[in-house]
């Protein structure tokens, strides 16, 4: 049957309005309306991630790794997915270490997605994934690691659960160690996986710089050990020990007791935290001695041969300071002074600087003010301001009472006489290195504090300390070592000092020649008290065989 | 050949044509599609490649830590060098 043309053309008029009216709608959405539904499509696929930045590795001098981070896979449950919450409980408890029942009850909970357990070690992590649980999965998440447990604890710091670094190096160059975090937009399939032709921005992260220290872990591993033999075998409270290259100021060891687990912070002792090398300040006692003889050495106003007579003590400013245990040594030259230890030979030495020369030496080694090092925290211990010295203070600075320093400071002092009479900035990142390649830590010169002249007189009548003196027990049997000990009474609230409660102390370098390490070891209140300094040198000769050996020094003695 | 047929004919051949278009564009998406979730899983077994590196790294350094080789050492009944003897070269060449 023939179709009539007008049914035809009111067939087309009513398809061609109808497209028409379909076309505006889709241009109504598509163009007006864009927009206003792009927004809430957008959001159903698309996701906006933080790219964590990696933390910069920690090495010692030698690459040893000590400190890093790494993805440990946290474990996750969806409950619903989960046919058997009771079984998988169970096997869960027995492949965590964890109660089952703990773990059934955060399971029937009701909540949608829950952490089971957050940075799980990698063979329970396989373990679980063994088990092919359906509704369990895993998650890697970032974890600071220290290979070496508590190895340099108060060298590294530790980092916080915000990924913060906090004490040490860590604390100190946390800005250039936790690299700066990038973005991704993508769009998500249905799977959760990104969509390759889809909507893809991205701002890369920029990984934190890897630093490489000064430590040697070695040494610094020696010097734990000895230190932790130190205040066993003395009871001690505390203690530290600091070694330095004298060559440029290098912190080759730094050990602070007690200490902490940096991967285990939360349930530290808050004193633990507290780096007895930097941030805490004694009285430094005979140690101090070689500082006023060298400085009247430098001023000519003594000759290592220059003899007065010891009767015991000496009076200045109206007050008698006696010689340790009262005794009387008779003629000393200034070389005994340092082998016999006597207080009244220091004052004898003091007299001569005056309090100018001898206030200006002490501030010139470093005393009263911060080493500048590169660690958080550090003290600037104290050096009175002359005008409110009194007579005796001459006498008393002069064999290291009534002034504070830090056992760094100390170091960094010896490590001026041991190198030939300069004051290095001592430091802990030897280099830095990011995308822009390896940057190294350039060593301060601070300034030159005494003549070459005199330092190594210093270094003979150090030497001939331990060869003849009173610290013979730090003698190495091939090498020659220079030293003094030190004993130091603890200032009480009341401004006098605490009875019969001392701090030993040994500061000392070897070869006594050619230095390789400065070392100073301090022990808080030893319980053999006037007998502490043993133990410090025993500690100091332990260390020093390893630092030796390590640094494989030739002998400059016949064993 | 009738004006129909040639349009019937041309608007066939414009569809196949832009059917093929088509197919040939789904082809291409599909392919980069594929090739783009082949990569992310690469990607992804890159990044657990490294992790594992980086694992055992880790414990390459914790066996290296002269701490644990001592405590070995002392556990084995070993016990430490009071002295090391070194032959200097030179006194040695000049003995011969």
């Amino acid at each position: 049957m023939p179709v009539s043309h007008a049914r035809l053309r009111v067939l087309f008029a009513f398809f061609a309005i109808a497209s028409l009216l379909l076309a505006g709608k889709l241009a109504y959405w598509q163009i007006a309306m864009r927009t206003d539904l792009l927004g809430p499509a957008l959001g159903q696929v698309r996701s906006d991630l933080v790219m964590p930045a990696t933390r910069g590795v920690i090495r010692d001098r030698n690459g040893a790794i000590l400190a890093t981070t790494v993805g440990l896979r946290s474990l996750y449950a969806i409950p619903s997915r989960i046919p058997d919450k009771a079984a998988a409980a169970k096997a869960l408890g027995v492949l965590l270490g964890r109660d089952p029942a703990g773990i059934r009850a955060r399971l029937e909970s009701g909540a949608e997605w829950i952490f089971i357990h957050r940075r799980l070690p990698e063979s329970a992590a396989a373990a679980v994934d063994k088990l092919g649980i359906p509704g369990l999965g895993f998650e890697t998440e970032p974890k600071r690691m220290y290979p070496n447990d508590t190895v340099a604890a108060h060298v590294l710091g530790f980092v916080n659960d915000e990924g913060d670094g906090q004490y040490g190096v860590e604390g100190a160059h946390d800005a250039v160690l936790r690299g700066i975090p990038g973005r991704l937009v993508v769009e998500r399939d249905s799977r959760d996986r990104a969509v390759p032709v889809g909507l893809r921005q991205a701002l890369p992260s920029r990984d934190g710089a890897d630093l490489t220290l000064t430590i040697d872990l070695v040494v610094q591993t020696a010097a734990e050990r000895e230190l932790r033999l130190a205040i066993e075998k003395e009871k001690a409270t505390g203690g530290c020990i600091v070694v330095l290259d004298p060559k440029d100021g290098a912190i080759l060891a730094l050990a602070s007791a007690p200490s902490f687990d940096p991967s285990a912070v939360a349930v530290t002792d808050l004193e633990a935290l507290r780096d007895r090398a930097v941030s805490w300040t004694y009285e430094p006692g005979s140690t101090m001695k070689a500082f006023t003889i060298a400085a009247a050495l430098e001023h000519g106003l003594v000759t290592p041969s220059t003899t007065y007579n010891d009767v015991g003590f000496a009076m200045i400013g109206g007050r008698r300071l006696n010689n340790a245990l009262g005794r009387a040594w008779g003629p000393t030259t200034v070389t005994q002074i340092l082998e016999r230890s006597a207080n009244a030979g220091a004052v004898f030495v003091g007299s001569k600087l005056g309090a100018e020369r001898l206030h200006a030496a002490l501030r010139s080694f470093g005393f009263g003010a911060p080493t500048g090092a590169d660690v958080t925290g550090e003290q600037p211990g104290s050096v009175r301001p002359l005008a409110e010295w009194y007579p005796v203070d001459v006498g008393t600075a002069a064999f290291g009472q009534g002034l504070a320093a830090t056992p760094l400071q100390l170091a960094a002092a010896y490590a001026a006489l041991a190198n030939g009479g300069i004051l290095y900035r001592p430091y802990v990142v030897a280099s830095r290195r990011d995308a822009d390649g390896e940057h190294r830590t350039a060593p301060v010169a601070v300034r030159r504090v005494v003549s070459p002249e005199t330092a190594t007189l210093m270094r003979d009548m150090l030497t001939s300390t331990i060869d003849n003196g009173l610290a013979k027990n730090a003698q190495l049997s091939a090498f020659s070592v220079a030293g003094k000990t030190g004993t130091a009474q603890i200032p009480d609230k009341s401004g006098s000092y605490e009875s019969d409660e001392y701090i030993s102390s040994f500061a000392g370098f070897a070869p006594a020649k050619d230095p390789a390490f400065v070392a100073v070891v301090v022990l808080e209140r030893p319980k053999s008290r006037l007998l502490g300094t043993l133990t410090a040198t025993n500690a100091f000769k332990g260390l020093a065989l390893d630092a030796l050996r390590t640094a494989r020094v030739q002998p400059d003695r016949k064993p | 050949m009738t004006w129909e047929i040639r349009t019937f004919g041309v608007t066939a051949a414009a569809i196949a044509a832009g059917f093929l278009l088509a197919l040939l564009y789904l082809g291409q998406i599909t392919g980069v599609s594929a090739h783009g979730y082949e990569m992310q899983r690469l990607e992804a077994h890159r990044d657990e490649l490294r992790r594992q590196s980086a694992l055992l790294d880790v414990q390459l350094a914790k066996l290296d830590a002269p701490a644990r080789i001592e405590a070995q050492a002392a556990r084995l009944g070993l016990a430490r060098v009071g002295h090391v003897r070194v032959m200097n070269a030179v006194e040695l060449a000049a003995r011969k």
